[in-house]
């Protein structure tokens, strides 16, 4: 029931929140998945859930750069679906422009992307509740609490989970160094523990027709 | 390092924070560009302005709500909108006899299909024609449905472990790999290959999938039945399925509530076939089978109520299904298969 009034202060609410936290859900949702042309849609899509549920925003949410991350996991979590929830606001949005910083964007692309492809696939090999713990506190910054809340769950499982997540990269680090092939039987050896074995292209899971 | 526990949580907090982020270190990332960020922003911004009929719609979360299908554009003139009243109903009946029946048979048919072996290093491939269109706004502030007919060929790697690619239209763009197998939202063949056959176990892992974003409480507009029922719909035209998996999907459907079943529908080409359906919010979502060999043929969406994306009986979108199968690497193609035509 929100006169027109209220709904402008929303609006001018939400252009703050986008300009204040919209790098960080970027760079979260860019490390999570290594492909730049899906995190630029999951920041677009963490917005409109954000609209969507702006509700709780203003009546639960202390910290809306938690809140706004906690979102973040959820869209990356179940990306297909709710970019069909919000299909015909993403259809307007402009595509990126290919011309503009072409030498730049290659470069930064085989740099980052290969750097961000290894470290997804290090990713890969957490469960998905630990992955996402991680990220949100050891490559996002949120505190333990905060990671609790928006995530739902206890601190203390905050806790057992990142200490799962060290016992496994531990394992992972000691099994990589010195660098050694992925496969046993690989006759060229990638050239080091960080190496570029795809390069995400563009184009997230289909928008399903 | 000694890791008595100390009231100095919150450095423990920090050094923790720190070996992990040791252990494996945040990439580095792309800053998104200025005016990339400007222009979404302005979109964004004014999507939360629109007034409050679209922005319903928009809420709603079948994402075919936004997406009209025009069967014949010249029909639709009438912006009628309709009053949000579906969302509140009576819990639906069981699946009809009828729709049970008949999805009995598909199982069956289903079950009979030989088995495709996949190995890890091959692709599904999966060619569809789908007739969609988008509600845009015109200059004038009335929407208009702009048509879209797209051909895709999607390739998708049996275990997810490499990338894969999307024609559509003659166009390619590499899919990322498939982080960890899949999902339910994002299958790979290896997935489904390990799905459970036992029909109700089959459901309940559906449903559960589906209730944190829809069920009580979610303010889903779609509710869990219905995105049980859609998530299969998803499975079996989106994706290539084993035969016993498929099978069983088609016996979970059967489970689901407000599942019917339509006597003549038609796919994105043109075939007839008989339907298995549900309504949700104003809409009938279609499986359309062929009648003769009871293979997918492909889905639609028809609307049971005027509004802004078309009269009741038009179609909203609409899918089929031409061609699948396991290859062995992007850019091949499978054979038309007998799913694309009996007759």
């Amino acid at each position: 029931m929100s006169s027109k009034q209220t709904q402008a202060g929303e609006r001018q609410l939400f252009a703050e929140l986008y300009d204040q936290h919209a790098r960080t859900v970027f760079a979260h949702a860019y490390r999570s998945t290594g492909d730049r042309d899906l995190a630029d849609d999951i920041v677009s899509l963490t917005f409109l859930e954000a609209w969507r549920l702006r509700r709780k925003l203003r009546d639960e949410v202390l910290h809306p750069r938690a809140w706004l991350l906690a979102i973040a996991t959820n869209v990356l979590r179940n990306t297909a679906r709710t970019a069909r929830r919000h299909r015909d606001a993403m259809s307007r949005l402009p595509r990126r422009d290919p011309i503009p910083d072409f030498a730049d964007e290659v470069v930064s692309r085989i740099t980052d992307a290969g750097t961000a492809a290894a470290a997804v696939r290090a990713l890969d090999q957490l469960g998905g509740p630990e992955r996402e713990v991680f990220t949100l506190v050891v490559w996002s910054g949120l505190g333990y609490a905060e990671a609790a809340q928006a995530l739902g769950i206890p601190v203390g499982t905050v806790r057992s989970r990142l200490s799962r997540v060290r016992d496994k990269l531990r394992r992972i680090v000691d099994a990589e160094d010195p660098p050694a092939p992925r496969r046993a039987s690989s006759v060229a050896p990638a050239p080091s523990g960080l190496a570029i074995s795809h390069q995400p292209v563009g184009h997230h899971q289909e928008r399903r027709p | 390092m000694s890791n008595t526990r100390t009231d100095h949580s919150e450095w423990n907090e920090h050094s923790e924070r720190r070996e992990l982020a040791r252990l494996l270190p945040p990439p580095p990332h792309p800053e998104p560009s200025p005016s990339q960020l400007a222009a979404r922003r302005d979109v964004l911004l004014a999507e939360f302005a629109r007034p409050r009929p679209f922005s319903a719609l928009t809420a709603r979360w079948r994402g075919l709500a936004v997406v009209a299908a025009v069967a014949t554009a010249a029909a639709i003139t009438a912006v009628t909108l309709a009053p949000d009243t579906s969302s509140s109903q009576d819990p639906p009946p069981p699946a009809t006899a009828a729709s049970v029946e008949l999805l009995d048979r598909i199982a069956k048919v289903a079950y009979s299909q030989p088995q495709r072996p996949a190995r890890d290093d091959q692709f599904t491939y999966l060619r569809t024609v789908s007739h969609t269109t988008t509600l845009s706004e015109a200059s004038d502030g009335a929407m208009a449905p702009a048509p879209i007919t797209a051909t895709t060929e999607r390739w998708t790697a049996v275990d997810g472990s490499r990338a894969g690619l999307q024609r559509r239209d003659g166009a390619d763009a590499q899919l990322p790999a498939v982080a960890h197998g899949g999902s339910l939202n994002s299958p790979t063949y290896r997935l489904l290959a390990n799905l459970p056959t036992d029909p109700d176990t089959l459901l309940k892992l559906i449903y559960t999938d589906a209730r944190p974003n829809h069920g009580p409480g979610s303010a889903s507009t779609a509710g869990a039945d219905h995105e049980a029922f859609v998530t299969i719909g998803d499975l079996l035209r989106d994706s290539v399925v084993p035969p016993q998996v498929g099978s069983a999907l088609y016996r979970a459907a059967a489970r689901i509530p407000g599942v019917v079943a339509v006597d003549d529908a038609v796919d994105a080409t043109g075939r007839r076939g008989v339907a298995v359906a549900r309504v949700n919010d104003g809409r009938r979502f279609e499986w359309i089978f062929d009648r003769a060999t009871l293979r997918l043929l492909g889905t639609r969406t028809v609307l049971l109520q005027d509004g802004p994306w078309g009269r009741t009986g038009e179609d909203v979108a609409s899918t089929a299904v031409l061609a699948q199968g396991i290859v062995g690497a992007p850019g091949e193609a499978a054979p038309a298969e007998a799913a694309e035509s009996s007759h």
